[in-house]
């Protein structure tokens, strides 16, 4: 802090002393208000109390300076009046302090600026009512730290309640995503003989589209076959055809046969009158032959044609089954590939997540360390405030007993106590910073 | 303060049971035993040295481990605290995973 001179008395005008037990109070009741500000040293409110030390010392001058008008006119109207009384005012409302005529050289004897010959009790009276109204300033700021440990102390609550809830809904987001990329990408804890989701899709669709491939290509192979199969049926069908042709000239040559027979029988007359009607009959018979034998080659024509037609159809069919095949095959190994390439980023994200994750908790390490700022400096404004309480006291009771007009003895040892109760304050908290403090394990 | 320490101890899983001071703490190990105790040393009603010479004159807490947890960091504290039977001094502020290590090495 640099404002360690501010506390530091400034010397007024040197005047020889008038009273020796005088000039010993006003230093000894220096050092007791310089020993406090060095107990405070440190601390967040050392530019309060500083100030207010200073301020307290800034009435001193005043104060002697009216001793020092006082000096040789006790009987003065306005002495008489701006006494005690005329003080008071000031001591009432003590901001702003009085400043000090001049700065002044420091002076490490506090004997220095002692007080003129005090004339009656009234300038002893008048450092009395500094002091007391001192001890008020105090312990309202003594209040004031109290109230900033409080909304301190609320405040910090209130910011670790909201991060210590943010940090827990960060940690379940991150094992909600942990345990669902987890999952796609196949870690699911101890079962992890199952694979992922992903692992598994593309196991069974790999699986799948294999059996498909060979189906199909059995069906593929089945067509081929039957294809080779209506060959078959096609040479057996032109055979037919052959066949029929042959069946068709042996009616023609028996029609014709017929037609020879039937004028034979002309020929002979009467006689022959029998074999004319089977001359008839056969040529009837050829002519039913040749008109079955049409019937019998339209038929085959059909069948022919019904049979390039299936000839076809199953060709086409077995080509676009082997196609279909190997477009299934190569489409399962696309997605093979893809499946793969998203399973490598499923696991890609995962670290990421559980690198995240270890720094979210490094953070949060770091803000507990830092939120624990709170406790120690409420400590500090702790011994801060007991200092004032101690100070309020101490400084009150010096000057309640210089405004009673008190003998020495009791005005030293109202400073004595003063000075032991700043002495014993116990500094609880002397952290000058938030770095990680020690371990030692006994 | 407490909150930050019942939270870094409960989110490692660790059943915690909070206390506003020595006295409530006192009742509290009394009635229901635990196997570790983190106290500060400046506490209102009765403060962590007194805390932990009560406990370490319970039979049942005479070799339970007792952290103190404080801001102080005068050798003339701490070396009351080890006479008194503590287990260990940790100096605020705290990192929670060194807190966590080191209730890990004296619970076991």
């Amino acid at each position: 802090m640099g404002g360690g001179g501010t506390a530091k008395p400034r010397r007024t005008e040197a005047r020889p002393l008038a009273s020796g037990s005088l000039a010993l109070r006003a230093a000894a009741a220096a050092t007791a208000l310089v020993v406090l500000a060095q107990l405070v040293w440190g601390s967040v409110l050392d530019a309060v109390l500083v100030l207010m030390v200073a301020g307290a010392w800034a009435l001193v001058p005043s104060v002697l300076a009216r001793w020092r008008r006082a000096d040789g006119a006790e009987t003065n109207d306005e002495d008489q009046d701006g006494g005690e009384s005329g003080l008071a005012p000031e001591l009432d409302a003590p901001e702003p302090w009085p400043e000090p005529a001049a700065p002044e050289p420091y002076v490490e004897d506090a004997r220095a600026f002692a007080p003129p010959a005090p004339a009656g009790g009234v300038e002893l009276a008048g450092v009395g009512a500094a002091l007391v109204a001192g001890g008020r300033t105090m312990e309202r700021t003594r209040a004031d730290i109290e109230r900033s440990r409080s909304l301190l102390r609320e405040a910090v609550a209130g910011i670790f309640e909201s991060y210590n809830g943010l940090n827990v809904r960060v940690q379940q987001q991150q094992q909600l995503v942990v345990r669902m990329a987890g999952r796609l990408a196949g870690e699911r804890g101890n079962d992890k003989s199952e694979g992922g989701l992903f692992q598994r899709f593309v196991a069974e669709t790999e699986g799948s589209m294999n059996e498909l491939v060979q189906q199909i290509l059995k069906v593929a192979k089945q067509s081929v076959e039957m294809a080779n199969h209506i060959d078959d049926i096609t040479m057996k069908v032109v055979e037919i055809e052959r066949v029929a042709t042959r069946a068709q000239k042996l009616a023609d040559a028996s029609s014709m046969l017929a037609v020879n027979a039937k004028i034979e029988a002309t020929k002979a007359g009467r006689h022959a009158a029998g074999f004319s009607v089977v001359a008839s009959e056969v040529q009837n018979l050829a002519v039913e032959s040749r008109a079955f034998n049409e019937q019998i080659s339209e038929l085959i024509r059909e069948v022919r044609a019904e049979v390039d037609q299936t000839q076809l159809v199953i060709k086409e069919l077995a080509s676009q089954d082997m196609n279909l095949a190997l477009l299934a095959r190569s489409r399962a190994d696309e997605l093979g590939h893809e499946v793969g390439a998203v399973d490598a980023h499923i696991r890609e994200s995962l670290e990421t997540v559980a690198s995240i994750a270890a720094d979210v908790e490094r953070d949060v390490a770091v803000g507990i360390r830092h939120l624990q700022f709170e406790d120690i400096v409420t400590q500090v404004l702790e011994q801060s405030a007991l200092a004032l309480e101690r100070l309020t006291g101490g400084t009150s009771h010096l000057g309640n007993v210089l405004s009673d007009g008190a003998s020495a003895e009791r005005v030293e040892g109202a400073v004595e106590g003063l000075t032991q109760a700043c002495e014993a304050l116990h500094v609880k908290a002397e952290q000058q910073n938030l770095e990680e403090g020690a371990v030692e394990l006994f | 303060m407490r909150a930050l320490v019942a939270a870094t101890l409960a989110e490692a899983g660790y059943k915690v049971v909070q206390a506003e001071d020595g006295v409530q703490a006192l009742e509290i190990a009394k009635k229901e035993p635990v196997r570790l105790v983190v106290a500060d040393v400046n506490m209102p009603r009765m403060d962590g040295l007194t805390l932990l010479k009560h406990l370490r004159g319970l039979a049942a807490y005479k070799f339970t481990p007792i952290l103190i947890l404080t801001t102080e960091i005068s050798a003339e504290k701490k070396a009351v605290a080890k006479s008194a039977g503590a287990t260990g001094w940790l100096v605020k502020p705290f990192d929670p995973q060194t807190l966590l290590s080191t209730i890990k090495r004296v619970i076991k």
